[in-house]
């Protein structure tokens, strides 16, 4: 799950701006992200948990296609395919020696509250409901086009209970790297390379 | 001597009137204090037997699954489809007449989920010995790290530190399987059809099918609860047992009454027309009302109560009986003889009639079905009190002379001339039944219908409607189980268990696509014992878990919740159906272990199988405990099919008994063929009709080639009996023809009703009537054929007739 708000941010990260105003706004970012058809990049992901002694190091590609999928493949340590539409989360995981074999699992987009928030506040971002947005998250926009910011902070308290704020960092139409804090402490940092980038 | 003999018939007379009186006053106080009608479909499947049998019957909606309803929202967007069904349910779950509503809402709630957690290490499919050890313990682990680097992590940190093992996610997971990929799918918390274009409700009701008038509420309810909000014109679709058992009932008893009135107003009118009296309409009926009377109450001291389908087949059954009165009465007709006189006229003949007619009825209550066994009483009594009437009540009753009317004279006239002519059809007729009986016999479809299906008084179209909802939720498609019949629950859910390796290796081998067991859901006591003994004390699970996160990056201080909950978990006592009454599993877990008998079912639902002959290799017996494979279809066919010849059998003894009846009483071994072979004709030329029309023999068509067959003996009996005079011959072919016509219309009536089985019975038995009455005036062996001077002594008579009963 703290994976698929990952994946959020992975998705507003990609939806970046290309109107080339002054001042960076939100509205800019919608835009956008209602002018992205096809991306993928590939992402280094540092978690740090509270459970563990040492760093968990994800890598991976990330795609966004036009409009409401996206899927983000791991390869490394562990095999994972996560694939979000309007259905649902779709995992495709390696189990590990215990279960024995790979499997398929499936969370339609309300499985749980947590879940619903998250597919649906990417969904908002992607098809640029500002408003949708706005109404789960306070946005914070700061920065010039070359070098911006934004941090989303929930408002619902289910989300609040899992996650304290998420950051996108990014310069021109292209964003960079995202930081999730979540509430129990621990965090972690996405770091994005583009590889192919096609807008409407 | 004269006077003797007179005062003995008249004590006799007096004696049998007053038994009928005094039974009639018995029967009509046991309806009044004891009438009871059911409308509980598994009568007229064949009465179970075997163990399999009743498993068989009890899956098929007599069980548990009969308080369900499956429910669909359609006609709008996806999102209002979705509000509508939240609404709904919410509305529903407030209700008295509804125990449970699932929507998608609720699958597992947090009192479920708690529960689980409670019992995981007793409830999980887990090999406690492996996994609390050193190895299992750092498997598990391992696992829980990939958790914590997948999409899934917060879900993995939610159990981590109390359940490294991973127990709680077992048992969840191994729930969840198979609402995956077959179920509906779950959006915004509520179930859709996998094309998004209904939401999808399953609704269990308080009320099961004995209490069809609490389904009924139940169903009224949702109904107005769905409509008072439904300004958007969707559709709410609802089937399922629970909604099959309430729709028969109010199809059945819709039709019956249109029916009755129907069939009342179109018989009246048309006696009236044939004889003009309202007083022979009255005496017309007393028998048949009176025979109605008796034989409900003899169905309800038998069985305690009479279902829906015997009082309606029953009384069309009965209406023969009408013939009883209509022989008497307009026989009467022109003569000077008194009621209780000429009634002992006819009484030999009418009394044939009844026994014959009897014998064939009678056939039904050995029959397999308790439905046709209440069938066979039924009619059999009312037959007789309906011949007992009107041998020694009516004619008391009646005035000596009716004033009856020559109504329909021309219809009369022309069929009295055809009727007369008939014999000359004879070679005709003979070829007609040779063509028919050639056709069956090379006929290379079945003629009989052993499907169970097809006695389903629910329309294919509201089947289909099931099929396709059940499907959308991924319910089990009712082909292929297997069954553990047991003592009790325990021993059960042990067999349960031992099976459930085996079909395992059977999923791996591709033999099976899935299953769906009991032991899935609640293990037997006695492997919750065992787990719970194998738990490592804590000081050894401290020491094992140290030695598992060696080379783990987990920190060693996180897992004493862990260590606790294994300490609780020693100390619980076993989780048993009882406590998990009040949870969502139950639906999950009723249809996969009920109670029935005293004996413990626990069917396993097979999806998807491959390999026949090996799952029903598993059948076995062992120690009081049977395992039987069941392909539901095939059973059920078979069982019926079993049931059908029997009926068949017992009917071809019926035809011997009635012949030996008729050669006894004509002293005579070949003129009981005269009366037959018009029956037995009638019988053919209208099976192979209906299988020219493709309609396969079900069980309700034989009932109804049951009664064909009494109206055919009775109109056979009667054309042979009278050789003396050509007025009595026109009198007994008026009754005849007037009989036949009445019964035609009556059962035509059926052809209107929304029941399949009804619709069976009016258009076998209108199409039987006729042929009949046509193949008894053939088969005629007292027909005159006095030309010229029949017509004239007929003509005087007549005007004879009239005169006299004018001069009344």
């Amino acid at each position: 799950m703290r994976n698929l708000i990952r994946l959020f941010v992975l998705a507003t990260l990609l939806g970046s701006s290309n109107v080339r105003a002054q001042e960076w706004t939100i509205d800019s970012v919608m835009a956008g992200l209602r002018g992205l058809r096809h991306v993928q990049a590939a992402f280094v992901e540092t978690r740090h948990s509270g459970f563990l002694t040492k760093q968990l190091k994800l890598k991976g590609v990330f795609i966004f296609k036009a409009p409401q999928t996206f899927i983000k493949e791991t390869v490394e340590p562990f095999p994972e395919r996560v694939q979000v539409d309007s259905n649902g989360v779709r995992i495709d995981q390696e189990r590990s020696e215990q279960e024995s074999q790979s499997r398929t699992q499936f969370i339609a987009a309300d499985a749980h509250p947590l879940v619903k928030g998250l597919v649906d506040s990417a969904q908002a971002t992607m098809s640029g409901r500002k408003e949708l947005l706005e109404s789960r998250y306070e946005l914070n926009t700061s920065g010039t086009e070359q070098d911006w910011s934004v941090v989303l902070i929930p408002k619902e308290q289910v989300l609040r209970e899992k996650v304290e704020s998420i950051t996108f960092l990014g310069s021109g139409d292209l964003i960079q790297r995202a930081e999730i804090k979540e509430a129990d402490g621990d965090w972690s940092v996405i770091q994005l390379t583009y590889e192919k980038v096609e807008r409407h | 001597m004269d006077s003797r003999l007179n005062s003995k018939s008249f004590v006799v007379g007096l004696s049998a009137r007053t038994i009928l009186v005094c039974a009639l006053l018995v029967a009509v106080w046991v309806i009044i204090t004891q009438f009871k009608t059911t409308t509980d479909l598994g009568v007229f499947f064949p009465a179970s037997k075997t163990p399999t049998e009743k498993v068989l019957i009890k899956l098929l909606g007599k069980g548990a699954t009969s308080k369900l309803l499956f429910v669909s929202i359609s006609g709008a967007d996806e999102q209002l489809l979705r509000e509508k069904n939240k609404a709904l349910a919410a509305q529903l779950r407030s209700s008295s007449h509804y125990a449970r509503v699932l929507n998608g809402e609720h699958s597992i709630n947090e009192t479920d989920r708690d529960l689980i957690f409670k019992y995981r290490y007793l409830a999980a499919p887990l090999d406690i010995e492996h996994a609390f050890s050193v190895e299992g313990l750092h498997q598990a682990l391992e696992a829980r790290l990939r958790g914590l680097a997948s999409s899934t992590a917060a879900f993995e940190k939610s159990f981590l530190a109390a359940d490294p093992v991973g127990a709680s996610k077992l048992f969840i997971d191994q729930l969840l399987a198979s609402q995956d990929e077959t179920g509906p799918l779950r959006i915004d918390n509520v179930w859709m059809s996998r094309d998004r274009k209904r939401s999808l409700m399953i609704l269990e009701m308080q009320s099961d099918m004995f209490d069809v008038g609490g389904q009924a509420a139940a169903l009224a309810e949702l109904k107005s609860e769905f409509a008072a909000k439904n300004d958007d014109d969707l559709t709410l679709s609802i089937t399922g047992p629970g909604a099959f058992s309430v729709e028969t009932r109010d199809t059945i008893a819709a039709d019956v009454r249109l029916l009755t009135v129907l069939a009342i107003v179109f018989v009246v009118s048309f006696l009236f027309l044939a004889f003009r009296s309202l007083l022979f309409l009255f005496l017309v009926t007393v028998p048949l009302v009176l025979g109605v009377v008796a034989a409900v109450a003899s169905v309800l001291l038998v069985f305690g109560s009479i279902h829906g389908v015997t009082l309606a087949f029953g009384i069309t059954l009965s209406g023969v009986a009408v013939d009883y009165p209509i022989h008497l009465v307009s026989q009467m007709m022109g003569t000077q003889v008194k009621a209780r006189d000429h009634v002992k006229r006819i009484w030999p003949t009418l009394r044939l009639g009844v026994l014959t007619t009897t014998i064939a009825y009678a056939s039904l209550i050995f029959s397999d079905f308790e439905g046709l066994t209440q069938l066979g009483i039924f009619t059999v009594t009312g037959l007789l009190m309906a011949a007992a009437v009107t041998r020694w009540l009516l004619p008391h009753i009646m005035p000596n002379r009716v004033a009856v009317g020559q109504g329909m004279e021309r219809w009369h006239d022309f069929l009295e001339r055809l009727g007369r002519k008939a014999p000359q059809a004879r070679i005709w007729m003979t070829l007609l039944v040779v063509f028919a009986s050639a056709y069956l016999l090379l006929l290379d479809r079945p003629l009989r219908d052993n499907r169970l299906d097809s006695l389903s008084p629910i329309p294919e179209e509201r089947r289909a409607a099931d099929r396709s909802l059940r499907q959308d939720l991924g319910m089990w498609s009712g082909a292929k189980l297997i069954a553990i019949v047991a003592p009790n629950a325990e021993t059960a859910l042990r067999m349960s268990e031992k099976l459930m390796p085996v079909l395992n290796s059977y999923v791996q081998r591709g033999w099976l696509a899935d299953f769906d067991a009991a032991a899935q859901y609640l293990p037997s006591k006695q492997l919750q014992l065992s787990r719970q003994s194998l738990l490592p004390a804590e000081g050894i699970l401290r020491k094992r878990l140290d030695e598992a996160l060696e080379g783990l990056p987990f920190r060693r201080d996180i897992f004493d919740p862990f260590i606790v909950d294994v300490e609780q978990t020693k100390k619980i006592k076993p989780v048993t159906l009882e406590t998990l009454r009040d949870t969502n599993l139950v639906p999950l877990l009723s249809p996969l272990l009920f109670e029935l008998d005293g004996k413990w079912i626990a069917p396993i639902l097979l999806h998807g199988v491959k390999d026949t002959e090996r799952v029903a290799e598993l059948a076995a017996e062992d120690n009081g405990v049977s395992i039987i494979y069941l392909d539901l279809k095939r059973a059920s066919d078979e069982v019926m099919q079993t049931a059908m010849s029997h009926v068949l059998r017992l009917l071809a003894w019926g035809a011997v008994f009635i012949y030996l009846v008729l050669a006894f009483s004509f002293r005579d071994a070949q003129k009981p063929l005269y009366i037959l072979a018009p029956t037995i004709a009638s019988v053919i030329v209208v099976t192979a009709i209906l299988a020219i029309a493709q309609i396969q023999l079900t069980v309700f068509h034989l009932v109804s080639l049951l009664l064909v067959v009494g109206l055919g003996l009775d109109y056979a009996l009667f054309f042979n009996r009278l050789t003396h005079s050509v007025n009595e011959w026109a009198t007994t072919f008026k009754a005849l023809w007037v009989c036949c016509i009445t019964t035609v219309l009556v059962f035509s009536m059926l052809l209107l009703s929304h029941t399949p089985p009804l619709q069976a019975v009016g258009l076998t038995v209108s199409i039987g009537a006729a042929l009949c009455l046509i193949f008894g005036a053939v088969w005629s062996s007292s027909t005159p054929t006095r030309g010229k001077r029949w017509r004239k002594k007929k003509r005087l008579l007549k005007t004879k007739g009239t005169r006299a009963t004018l001069q009344q």
